[in-house]
Order: C-alpha cells, then structure tokens, then sequence
C-alpha cells in the first residue's frame, strides 16, 4: 500500500523522460504487434448533439440575468427522482426505427467516472474563453436511454435535453432553445455511463453548458446500423458545469464571471 | 497524422481523434495495460478507457506530447484495475515483483507523506532521474514506468539480464538516498 504512492509519482514523471525510454536505443522490438487488429474496431466514445429552434420568440428573459441557485436546487430536488419527467419517446422510436433496442434508464444512479488527469486552473479558464460560447440554460426536458450494440458487449448511453437559454455568460448565440444529445459507449457492467456533469442533470436544472455544433454528415455506427446525429439533433454537450450566477464551478475551482473574456 | 491535428480533432469534437490516436497509439497504450495487468481483455478494457479519458480531457489539456499524455491514463486506468482486482484477492500479473522492488526505495519503518501531494514528489524523483545517465534512466522507467520485465528490458537495450538487475538496483538504492536527503518520509 505504502508503495502506491511512489508508483503514481513515477507515472507522473515528466513527459520528456518517459518518452526518451519509449524512443531510446531498441534492439530487439517488443512483440505485442498481433494485438492491433483486435482493438482496432474498439473505439467507443461518441458525442453529439443537437441544438434546434423551437420558434418560441417571446421567451421571457430572467430579469436579473442570473439565477437563484437555492432555489433552482429545491426544484431539482424535488422532481430529480420523477423518472415521469422523462421524455424518451423520440430517440427511442429513432433508435427502435433502425431495429435497435432502446432502454430507458430513470435514474442514473451509478456513474462510471474515469480518472482523469489533472487539470490546472488556468487550463479550465482557458476552456472557458476558448469556448466557442458558454451558456446558462434550464433543463426542460431529459431523456436517457441505453442501447445494447448488436454483435458486440458494449453499450451505448445516450442523454438527450431540450434546454432553453437563460443567458449567455460568454460568446454569442442565436437560439433560445436547444435540443442537445450525448453518447458514451463502454463495455464497463455500468448502469449508465456518460461525461462529467451530464449525470447531474435534471428536469428544471439550471447549469452552463458549452456546446458544440453537429456535421450534417456525423453518423454514429452501432452494430451495422449508422444512426444520423444530424436527424437527432444540431449540437453536443461539450461540458455541462454548475453555475451559481456569478461563479462557474469547473472540477475543483469556482471561476468567477470576471475572469472571463467576452 | 501529426499528434498537434489529432489534439486538434479532439478540441473540435471530431471522433476521428479517437480512431487516430488508436491507431497510432493503441499499441502503446495496450503494451502499458498489459504490462500491468497481465490479461488482454482487461488490457483491452483500459485501452478503450483511455479513449474516453482523453476526449473528456481535451479539452480543457492541450498535451504537448499526445503519446505520454494518453500512456499516462492508461496507466493510470490500469493500476486502479489492477489495485481493485488485488483488494479482491485476484492479483495476478507482473506488477507485485515490481511493487516490491519499488518498496526498497522507501526509507525504512516510516511512509510516505500522506500531506505530499504526489505532483510534489512527481517533480522530486523526476529531478532524481534527470541526473542519472541517460541509459539508467531509461532501464528505471521501462522497469517502473512501463512495467517492462527485466527480460524485456535486457532484449531492448541489448544488456544481459544481470546487468539489468544491477542497473535497477543502484537506481533504486540512489531513490532511496535521495528521498531521505529530500526529507520524503516514507
């Protein structure tokens, strides 16, 4: 146990030195060549998502421009646990369309989360500014489903939302609602996999989220059935972090509104 | 493709991020998990998993060198395996020879600093390697960072597998000197 320690320290030694072992004089290659072709059809993460106008032009804007935090969470709390809140109907006739089962998972209790690497403050503000916009929006609609790839162990979990903008806090947009969806696929025994963030959400949740728009021609592959992203929706969930009106809560740091470029 | 397109890809949300670092790195992610792990599936297992690390890390990382980032979370991935099939008491796998040459270079009858942070002593021994000869340094990472066995390690480098135990032992004895002198109390 005492050793482990020593061990993650080693694993972050600087990256220079651990590639001069990897490139250093070899004279005999390692043989774990066959492997290759084995992994190579793994690949099992996705993300998506769609943004569409719904065409409610006189949404009412929050007149202070920022939300009651306490009061947003009284609201979460009282309907996270509602799986009614759900509305799965349409991914799920999309994806029972192409012939693939599609699970409604109500609540996603127990979350795979990897270990990630560390990230510095200054990356996270970075993120932030680098954004092509960062935008508080409320929950209203949440579905999330889990679909068995066929002819194979893993499973895709997909989280789509309608959100609707409360305010941009940095970058520009034109919408004011948003449909966005996000895929995760692992082979994990997990009751629902999906990224940082998206397991928090519920219905009536205010948050800020960072989108990203979706190609016309992305296409999820799951057994040999391609699933248009575009037909799901126009934008994916790049991170999904709480906001409390003046501080965006990204990993381990509060990052006031100050310290974000507009 | 060059690694600063793939960190590219990954930036713009591409998932031809994931197919491109595979292929160019999914050798080398799967040689660190197998090294660990000694089973190809579960190898497998956090070869994929790293993917996933790397597209919920980048952003916000923008890693100058692709292939040590995405080693790192492999390893990573792969020691909490490997720990978490040990607490169930199905060890198994090259790791325990390794772990227990590593405990020689802890000082004796104390442990780590549990308040130092693992970055800290990250940049203490990543100093302590920097001024060892370039082939010790080396034999110490594949030994310990890689998890390379000593028979791996003597084809690569072209050393007989004595000199290789040697190499690492000195090494390790000259961790451990250098943790005392740094007051690691370990």
């Amino acid at each position: 146990m005492k050793s482990e320690k020593l061990q993650d320290a080693i694993g972050e030694v600087k990256d220079s030195l651990i590639l001069d072992a990897d490139t250093g004089t070899v004279r005999k290659q390692n043989s774990w060549i066959k492997w290759a072709a084995a992994a190579a059809g793994a690949v099992l993460i996705l993300t998506a998502g769609i943004l569409y106008v719904s065409g409610s032009i006189g949404r009412k804007e929050d007149p202070d421009g920022k939300s009651n935090a306490a009061a947003e969470q009284e609201s979460h709390d009282e309907q996270s646990d509602s799986a009614a809140e759900q509305d799965h109907s349409g991914p799920a006739v999309i994806f029972s369309e192409q012939g693939l089962d599609a699970e409604l998972v109500e609540d996603p209790s127990e979350i795979a989360v990897n270990e990630m690497p560390y990230v510095s403050r200054e990356e996270a503000v970075g993120h932030l500014n680098s954004a092509g916009a960062v935008l508080e929006c409320t929950v209203e609609e949440i579905s999330r489903i889990r679909v068995p790839e066929p002819g194979s162990d893993s499973v895709w979990f997909i989280t789509t939302m309608t959100l609707s903008l409360n305010r941009v806090i940095r970058g520009k947009t034109e919408e004011e609602r948003f449909r966005v969806v996000n895929a995760a696929v692992t082979n994990m025994p997990v009751d629902f996999f999906c990224y940082p963030g998206l397991e928090e959400c519920r219905k009536q949740m205010h948050a800020a989220f960072i989108l990203r728009d979706v190609d016309d021609g992305e296409v999820w592959t799951i057994g040999d059935q391609e699933i248009s992203v575009k037909e799901l929706g126009d934008y994916s969930v790049v991170r999904c972090l709480s906001f409390d009106g003046t501080n965006i809560q990204y990993e381990n740091y509060s990052i006031p509104l100050t310290e974000l470029e507009n | 493709m060059e690694d600063s397109r793939i960190v590219e890809l990954y930036w713009q949300r591409d998932e031809t991020a994931i197919t491109e670092s595979e292929n160019k790195y999914g050798r080398l992610c799967f040689s660190i998990a197998n090294n660990i792990l000694r089973n190809q599936e579960d190898a497998k297992e956090c070869v994929n998993d790293t993917w996933l690390g790397a597209w919920n890390a980048m952003p916000p990382h923008r890693p100058e060198i692709l292939s040590t980032f995405l080693g790192k979370i492999t390893r990573r991935l792969s020691l909490r395996k490997w720990r978490a099939r040990t607490a169930e008491k199905r060890g198994g796998g090259g790791l325990e020879i390794s772990i227990e040459e590593l405990e020689e270079c802890i000082p004796s009858g104390q442990r780590i600093d549990e308040g130092l942070e693992t970055a800290e002593l990250a940049e203490i021994i990543s100093a302590f390697l920097e001024t060892l000869p370039q082939e010790d340094r080396r034999v110490f990472l594949r030994r310990y960072w890689y998890f390379d066995s000593i028979r791996d390690i003597s084809q690569r480098f072209g050393f007989g597998l004595s000199k290789v135990k040697m190499m690492l032992k000195r090494t390790r004895d000259k961790l451990l000197v250098c943790l005392q002198k740094e007051e690691i109390w370990i």
